[in-house]
């Protein structure tokens, strides 16, 4: 008979009796199952843990070491906090061009964000319905994803090519045959990052597949209800499609957001664009490292990269109490 | 609007269909001419790629670039003769990493989704915290390792990762999908005095396939078109050990062959774009099932 003995999940059993005995009993703080099965448990984990002390901790710590330093890849003679003031100090060329790569970044990442979202879920919205052969065009849309990224940077290149001599792109060709001028897409400064936005339009597929299936997790029978009460295809969509989907569309808020600021597969095909507009974040620390051979620097970089993606994403957390979870 | 009861019931009963049936094809016409509309502008550079792989040269790099090719020249995709070594080294790496993250990342989520154990809670707390870390941090000091190691310049240097726990999104999305298995099936082997291990093994593996699946087709899309990786643990190697997007990347920016002759490079392109849609094509079933399964509903 248990009666003297209360239980704890986690921790075994403790006697009631002995707590209340004058004397100390000693008793173990976890059961022996529980210390046996947390053994067990982590001999699975130690592959995971390996790879965090090896492939995460430590190089967190080496980039942090790395970034009070002028290490060059072969020795370091200075420490000290020099990298993060000529960072800050925008007068300096380095702190030009980090100062320059972070303002490309940013307006680059909040337009994506705001034309990626809505587009896709405009987008998906009108792909939500049944109609005969509306899986093959769902696969169409999302066909372009599938092409690897910085490939289909060559191919926007050869389609959105200015040139004002010589071989000039798709569109301007067609531009020009009916009459019209050239535009500058990719080689002038202030249309860069908006073309760059553009072609993500073909990539729309993937936040579109995500989307539908959470539209098909929403019960038809709310809108059965809806539309009993007399809700039209609008009210039904502000009142019912748009907040069941919130959590999807936060995640590839989050997610769009945390890429991003790491945009680099745009180096590949583009370079780094006309007068350095696309000099992303990513793309200077590269540079910085392994063209310049500053790692100091380029560490220096990386960490308040790293900064400003956390800090960005807890701000998207506290943020988001418009998310709606549901039933949970 | 004035009701004028000028037909019967009956007769206003077919009109109304009829009505309904006339909004319905419009609907239907107007509906599936944007869907077309759309796909044209969204398909362009799909297109534009294949017409260009099979174009000329002369006509893919004359003055002007037209759509519709007039020419017909598959022999375009004799580039891929050049690259056959780097292919072998992309399927490689593809390889082992679509078979070792998947299981790194079934034995590292059995603990969470199957076991209380202590330390849980900071364990999970910690994975959790390497999705925040920018990958421009980790791989200045892992490029340091790798060259200290000795590893920079080697393939190796690709797949190493993959022994190592997976990701932590993968990781995540295995944790949900166990969470869905019912657990009177690991009570029942309990009671029969099967250890964790054989659990794991016997039990709990042969029903993650469907998940195990996603996170493979996934990592090898991901790692077909990886490019930073290899341009920053490769580059240092001789051409033989590089990936196809190395290969091409260098190509591309140390002669002026490719982006002259932008036929072949396009060939090249479609050649590199096939695994991927090929994969989707067989797959997707799965994968949507994939992303509904580790969805945010718990």
């Amino acid at each position: 008979m248990s009666i003297g003995i209360k239980h704890n999940s986690s921790k075994g059993s403790v006697g009631v009796l002995s707590s209340s005995l004058p004397c100390k009993i000693k008793r173990r703080k976890y059961s022996k199952r529980m210390l046996r099965t947390s053994l067990q448990c982590w001999v699975f984990l130690i592959p995971v843990s390996v790879g965090m002390v090896v492939f995460a901790a430590t190089p967190i710590l080496m980039s942090l070491f790395f970034s009070f330093t002028n290490y060059n890849g072969a020795f370091i003679s200075q420490i000290g906090a020099f990298n993060f003031k000529r960072l800050f100090d925008f007068s300096s060329v380095a702190g030009e061009r980090f100062l320059n790569s972070m303002r490309v970044t940013f307006i680059y990442v909040i337009a994506n964000m705001a034309f990626c979202t809505v587009l896709s879920y405009a987008l998906a919205l009108f792909l939500h319905r049944k109609m005969k052969g509306i899986g093959v065009v769902r696969l169409l849309f999302y066909l372009p994803c599938l092409i690897p990224g910085f490939i289909s940077g060559f191919i926007y290149m050869a389609i959105f090519r200015y040139s004002a001599s010589g071989t000039t792109g798709l569109i301007n060709t067609w531009l020009l045959n009916l009459g019209l001028p050239q535009l500058t897409f990719f080689s002038a400064k202030s249309t860069a990052i908006p073309t760059l936005v553009f072609t993500s339009v073909f990539g729309l597929g993937g936040g579109m597949i995500m989307l539908l299936a959470a539209f098909s997790n929403i019960p038809p029978t709310l809108y059965e209800a809806a539309r009993l009460d007399g809700a039209g295809y609008f009210k039904q969509l502000f009142h019912i499609t748009i907040p069941l989907s919130t959590p999807i569309v936060f995640y590839n808020l989050v997610t769009s957001l945390i890429a991003g600021l790491q945009t680099f597969g745009t180096y590949a095909a583009y370079g780094t664009g006309p007068e350095e507009e696309f000099n992303f974040m990513a793309v200077e620390i590269y540079r910085m490292a392994f063209s310049y051979h500053n790692y100091g620097l380029a560490c220096a970089e990386a960490y308040l990269l790293f900064v400003i993606v956390g800090l960005l994403s807890i701000i998207m957390f506290k943020f988001s109490g418009w998310v709606h979870y549901g039933d949970d | 609007m004035t009701t004028k009861l000028l037909y019967n019931s009956n007769e206003q009963l077919l009109l109304s269909a009829r009505r309904k049936a006339r909004k319905t094809a419009v609907d239907y016409i107007v509906k599936y001419s944007v869907a077309v509309l759309l796909l044209c502008i969204v398909l362009l550079p799909v297109v534009f790629m294949l017409f260009q792989s099979v174009m000329t040269y002369t006509e893919s790099s004359g003055l002007e670039m037209h759509l519709f090719p007039h020419s017909f020249q598959p022999s375009n995709y004799k580039i891929i003769t050049g690259y056959l070594s780097q292919l072998g080294n992309t399927l490689l790496v593809v390889a082992i990493n679509a078979f070792f993250i998947p299981l790194t990342a079934c034995i590292t989520a059995f603990p969470f989704a199957r076991a209380k154990f202590i330390g849980k809670k900071i364990a999970f707390a910690v994975i959790l915290a390497t999705v925040m870390v920018p990958a421009s941090v980790l791989q200045i000091p892992t490029y340091t390792l790798y060259a200290t190691v000795g590893l920079t310049g080697k393939l190796a240097s690709l797949w190493i990762q993959a022994f190592f726990g997976g990701g932590a999104l993968n990781i995540f999305l295995v944790i949900q999908f166990m969470r869905t298995l019912p657990k009177e099936l690991d009570e029942a082997a309990l009671i029969d005095g099967a250890s964790l291990f054989r659990i794991f093994a016997v039990i709990i593996m042969p029903l993650v396939f469907n998940v195990f699946v996603y996170i493979c087709i996934n990592t090898v899309i991901a790692q077909w078109m990886d490019f930073q990786g290899p341009l920053m643990y490769l580059s240092s190697g001789s051409e033989k050990s590089y990936t196809l997007a190395l290969k091409f990347y260098v190509d591309y920016t140390n002669s002026t062959y490719l982006s002259d002759h932008y036929n072949e490079m396009m060939a090249m392109v479609v050649c590199m774009s096939l695994p991927p849609v090929a994969l989707f094509l067989v797959f997707q079933q799965r994968m949507i099932g994939g992303i509904k399964i580790g969805g945010l509903k718990d």
